[in-house]
């Protein structure tokens, strides 16, 4: 845990380095310092670039990552599924219609409250969806979220090319996701929805353990099943909601994050929450820089640099079940 | 002598086709009830009425004298334990944080400490043979060590009624019968076990009572000696038999003949 709370922080630091204005560490440490009040010197470029540009996008994507990385622990865990991820099973589109929609009404404020209830909305189709028709075979639900995806994500394009171009962000940022959109106020309430969430799901870790045992056993157990699912399936559909309205459908990263971190962490929940949480912010992280860097000048969507990286990582786990099976 | 389970009525499935139909049963402290009967007799039906996983559509159940309908699921597990017919296989966790969710209903409530849920870990672990492969992830066991650790785990829970559903299924015959002594011997002044059961000889020699389900309903109920009769085995089970004494245990055994 603490390597890889380094290896974010680290990650952090670079990425606060590179980009159009080079900061080296030792000016990016002087600009903390003055920032805290530490030391005293004078401001320059330097402090504005970090403050107003970097540091914001810098949290921003590592409160995503780390929202995509608890929620895809979370759904495998629910849905006893390796394969569930937010994006993929729907949850993310959802979210992005809803966004898209608040944002056409209600500009950047509007675009992460929508997204937030939008999430949660999808999530409660996804638990319906996920009883229906995926109980039998894990790949089914994959199937089922592409369906539901496919529609959503046709839906945000036809509020995108619909509405008003300077309210709503292109249709791009919506269903690739990118960490364009990042400002303080942006960053700041993406925060608190996932912060929040997240340390709900945290202290339920016990419960969510017991999940993994099968839902009639967990009842045995004493775990009233239903409730705790759908709290669970809200407070991730709340912080997947909170991370697509602020970023779009950054992709893989919920697949990503858990199976890196699974065979360090163990399946126990308490360790394994806080493990794929900072797994996924330091993928995000770490996948906007590239994004910001690879075709300098241009910026790409963080969305394709995740997904160059994190379609791998679904391939070779659809490949080991087949092993598994056969 | 307190019943800890009382069922009256009991029936489940819609009119005309029941899978189970006016089943009436009565657990008393202290007993080991077998509950047997050909593949579709409903006897997993019945366990799963039983332990509150299936909402019966005529009769109730009483579990330590409240009516299941009004229990919610920790209170339940605060009473029975169960361990279903089949046990989901593909579970990452260790055989030992497996055994020690049994300890969940406690844990919850405050009523345990981490000492006594250690104990009780242990002395699961270590009754069922499973102590030394505590650490390997119970997806690497084989169906029957899955089987003895799903026991341990309902052992941890420490409540006063069992319900198993075939606990010796694949069990080596060792193994069998080291199951059923551990059961006999826990059971106790203030606890009792049911338990389906596929091996009729298992049955005769360890139950205290044995129903008999036939087609959804009991066919016959009391102690193996009198239940286990050739006319009513060949009646139930399509299958000459032939019932003679144990050599040398008190209890009847069953032979199938041609």
């Amino acid at each position: 845990m603490p390597a890889l709370v380094v290896l974010l922080l680290t990650a952090a630091a670079v990425a606060a380095s590179v980009g159009a204005v080079r900061i080296s560490p030792s000016g990016a440490a002087g600009a903390l310092g003055r920032r805290l009040g530490l030391v005293t010197g004078p401001t320059g470029q330097a402090d504005a670039v970090l403050f107003g540009i970097r540091l914001p996008r810098i949290v921003l994507g590592a409160v995503v990552g780390g929202a995509l990385g608890t929620a895809g622990a979370v759904l495998q865990s629910v849905f006893r599924n390796p394969l569930a991820d937010p994006q993929l099973v729907g949850i993310g589109p959802g979210a992005a219609l809803a966004a898209a929609a608040g944002a056409a009404l209600g500009g950047v404020g509007g675009s992460l409250s929508a997204g937030v209830v939008g999430g949660m909305l999808t999530a409660l189709v996804v638990r319906r969806l996920g009883r229906r028709v995926a109980e039998a075979d894990p790949t089914r639900l994959l199937l089922a979220g592409i369906a539901l995806g496919a529609v959503l994500s046709a839906w945000v394009g036809f509020i995108v090319f619909g509405s008003d171009r300077s309210l709503v962000p292109p249709i791009e940022f919506w269903l690739l996701g990118s960490l364009s959109g990042s400002t303080w106020e942006v960053t700041t309430t993406a925060s608190v929805v996932v912060c929040a969430t997240a340390l709900g799901l945290w202290a339920s870790w016990r419960r969510l353990d017991l999940l993994v045992l099968g839902r009639r056993e967990a009842r045995h157990l004493g775990v009233d099943v239903d409730l705790v699912t759908t709290m669970v399936m809200l407070a991730t559909g709340a912080m997947v909601g909170a991370a697509v309205g602020a970023a779009g459908v950054v992709g893989f990263a919920g697949l990503v994050g858990p199976h890196l971190v699974r065979p360090f962490s163990g399946p126990g929940h308490r360790r394994l929450i806080p493990a794929a949480a900072l797994a996924g912010a330091t993928f995000v992280v770490l996948a906007d820089v590239v994004a910001r860097t690879a075709l300098s000048p241009i910026e790409i969507p963080a969305g394709l640099v995740t997904a160059a990286l994190g379609g791998p990582v679904l391939l070779w786990l659809i490949a080991r079940r087949n092993a598994r099976a056969t | 002598m307190t019943l800890l389970l009382e069922a009256r009525n009991l029936g489940y499935g819609a009119d005309g086709t029941r899978i189970v139909a006016d089943v009436d049963l009565a657990v008393a402290a202290g007993e080991m009830v077998a509950v047997i009967g050909p593949n579709g007799a409903g006897k997993s039906t019945l366990i799963g009425m039983l332990s509150g996983d299936l909402r019966p559509s005529t009769g109730w159940t009483r579990l330590l004298g409240d009516e299941l309908v009004d229990l919610d699921p920790l209170q339940m597990a605060l009473r029975r334990a169960v361990v279903p017919q089949h046990v989901t296989a593909d579970i990452p966790f260790s055989v030992h944080t497996v055994v020690e969710m049994g300890r969940h209903p406690h844990q919850v409530t405050g009523t345990t400490s981490p000492d006594e849920d250690r104990a009780a870990v242990d002395a699961a672990l270590a009754t069922f043979d499973m102590a030394d492969r505590s650490r390997l992830p119970f997806s690497a066991l084989s169906s029957g060590e899955q089987r003895r650790t799903a026991l341990a785990r309902a052992m941890a829970q420490d409540v006063p009624l069992l319900l198993l559903d075939e606990p010796a299924a694949a069990l080596d015959i060792g193994h069998q019968e080291q199951v059923m002594r551990v059961l006999r011997e826990w059971k106790d002044a203030r606890r009792a076990v049911v338990a389906v059961l596929h091996d009729l000889n298992l049955a005769a020699a360890h139950a205290d009572r044995i129903v008999v389900l036939h087609r959804g309903s009991v066919a016959a109920e009391g102690r193996p000696g009198d239940v286990l009769t050739t006319d009513l085995l060949e009646a139930v089970y399509r299958q000459p038999m032939r019932v003679v004494r144990h050599p040398t245990r008190d209890c009847p055994l069953l032979i199938v003949v041609d």
